[in-house]
């Protein structure tokens, strides 16, 4: 077996010299400086015509196709028999398609991804539970710096699968939530409040303007909506001041914000909970009584 | 007003370790100067609450408000000169506006200077520019292309009163020329500010003219920056000149009414 491997090996590298060797190494270390220039000059004129992922791509494209190229050259000046070669190494080139497979798949959803342009390099996307800033996008993979300073490496087929969001793709973002307020309150009054408390935040704009409106009876609150637009440079001001400031003007005018909260009652047949009030200061238990039903209660 | 109005924009000398200080409508100013460095501090009160020069005893900025610069001591000299906003500014009639086909409206409309606080050698070293009222932001356009504005409540005038001068407020006039066959019925102008210098007359800041004329709601308006000083004013000289200089006519979308707004 090893026997018959030798054969093979020594009919590829028959007739080699010294001197074809050394040649052949001045041809590789030549070939692979001028493929680095080749390579760069294509990037810097492509620069000027084409996205930063285009000229990337046009780079890592110039320099591996070189790259073959400048290996056949260097195997037939050492006198490689080609065709030996590819012959001893078919099974091993179906072992390494097999094992490539997945870096296959990722190459070409990077060319999809490239052409298809859904972000671009500074762009803040999410995809799953991971959101950031793109750092690069190769022809392998996507880079991604988090806000907590974390690299993410997301495989391009996974981007190509996965739903992907642009955050930062439209130059105006709308801040969105819900605001609870005690049943008690005036709904006018409330929304009164909410579109000033909007109009005076420096950050939000004055149009687009504000949406507002009381959305559903919630269990414990009357729930509002509120939807403010604002740059996308902005975003974090406005999601730190504008509840904040919200709460501030509510205790200000005296609205209640409930907590989550229930009423028991025992039915309309029956009389209602006892209840006793302890005078003493809040958290002490001195004093305190045990509430005791009164006669018929159930 | 007179006096102070033609003072504050004047080269001032100041000395080492003085304390200077200015008012331009809302905006208070202090400046100081060290032989290393120079230092600003500002204070802005609402315009809508009232506002004046600070009082004799009011008290100087606290350590923590002063910005410092690092300078040489190669001059002494300052100078506070008006600018208009950094932004295009959406004017906003207080109702909405209408002007008959093939008629034009000459609106004169207040904007609110910024300041630029220049010290240094020939007084180019910019410190800062300051609003002298921060006026609110806005959108103009769609979602997707439009462009970051101030929004401005304006009466859009017919006329000017010496009465009504403000020392931190710029009169713009505005011709609306109304090219198209129906009605030119508006709520939003935007005016891109940049082009525009500032002027001063007697007691009042001017701009040139501006002139917007209408072509449908399909076309972008053709709008031209007048060269110099408008021409019913006395004007004394140019105090600021404009961020973004251009002579000429430019194709901008610039009203927004009924048929606008709804877009977005």
């Amino acid at each position: 077996m090893w026997m018959s491997a030798a054969i093979e090996w020594s009919e590829v590298f028959k007739g080699t010299t010294v001197r074809t060797v050394i040649v052949a190494v001045l041809i590789a270390v030549a070939g692979y400086a001028l493929l680095r220039s080749a390579s760069a000059l294509a990037g810097r004129l492509a620069r000027q015509r084409l996205t930063p992922q285009a000229t990337m791509l046009v780079r890592k494209m110039i320099f591996y196709i070189g790259a073959v190229i400048l290996l056949i050259v260097v195997l037939q000046q050492v006198g490689v028999n080609l065709g030996a070669l590819l012959g001893a190494a078919g099974i091993a080139g179906i072992a390494i398609g097999f094992a490539s497979q997945t870096s296959l798949s990722n190459l070409v959803s990077g060319i999809f991804l490239i052409s298809e342009k859904p972000f671009a390099v500074g762009d803040w996307i999410q995809v799953g539970g991971n959101n950031g800033y793109v750092l690069s996008i190769d022809l392998l993979s996507v880079k991604i710096r988090t806000h907590g300073n974390q690299y993410i490496r997301i495989p391009n087929e996974t981007l190509l699968k996965a739903e992907v969001i642009n955050i930062s793709r439209f130059p105006l973002r709308r801040f969105e939530f819900m605001v609870g307020v005690a049943y008690k309150e005036d709904v006018a009054r409330v929304l009164e409040l909410l579109f000033d408390v909007a109009r005076k935040n420096h950050f939000v704009l004055e149009e687009p303007g504000p949406l507002i409106y009381m959305k559903s009876f919630g269990d414990s609150a009357l729930e509002f909506f509120v939807g403010v637009w604002h740059t996308r440079t902005d975003w974090e001001e406005v999601r730190k001041t504008l509840p904040q400031e919200i709460k501030e003007r509510f205790d200000a005018e005296g609205i209640e914000i409930p907590f989550p909260h229930r009423t028991l009652y025992t039915g309309a047949a029956t009389a209602p909970f006892p209840i006793r009030i302890v005078a003493d200061a809040p958290g002490s238990t001195r004093g305190a009584v045990p509430a005791t039903p009164p006669e018929g209660a159930q | 007003m007179n006096g102070s109005f033609i003072e504050v924009w004047r080269p001032t000398r100041i000395g080492v370790n003085e304390v200077v200080r200015r008012s331009v409508g809302p905006l208070s100013l202090w400046l100081k100067r060290t032989s290393q460095e120079w230092l600003l501090a500002t204070r802005r009160v609402p315009e809508e609450v009232g506002w004046g020069p600070p009082l004799p005893g009011a008290p100087e900025p606290h350590e923590d408000e002063w910005l410092r610069w690092t300078a040489g001591d190669e001059t002494s000299m300052f100078r506070l000169l008006p600018v208009m906003p950094n932004r295009p500014v959406v004017l906003r009639p207080e109702s909405t506006l209408a002007v008959p086909p093939t008629r034009q409206a000459l609106l004169f409309v207040e904007i609110p200077i910024w300041v630029r606080i220049t010290a240094g050698a020939e007084l180019r070293f910019v410190l800062r520019e300051e609003p002298t009222v921060v006026l609110p932001r806005t959108w103009f356009g769609d979602l997707a292309s439009g462009e970051l504005c101030y929004a401005l409540t304006t009466r859009a005038r017919r006329s000017v009163s010496p009465a009504d001068a403000r020392i931190h407020r710029a009169v713009c006039p505005v011709r609306v020329q109304n090219a198209w066959t129906a009605p030119l019925e508006f709520d939003r102008l935007c005016v891109h500010v940049a082009h525009l210098s500032v002027y001063t007359a007697a007691a009042q800041l001017w701009t040139n003219e501006v002139r917007v004329t209408f072509r449908g709601p399909d076309d972008p308006c053709q709008v031209d920056y007048a060269e110099g000083a408008p021409s019913a004013e006395t004007i004394t000289g140019i105090l600021g000149e404009p961020r973004a200089p251009t002579t000429r006519s430019l194709l901008q979308r610039s009203f927004a009414g009924l048929w606008g707004f709804k877009q977005l």
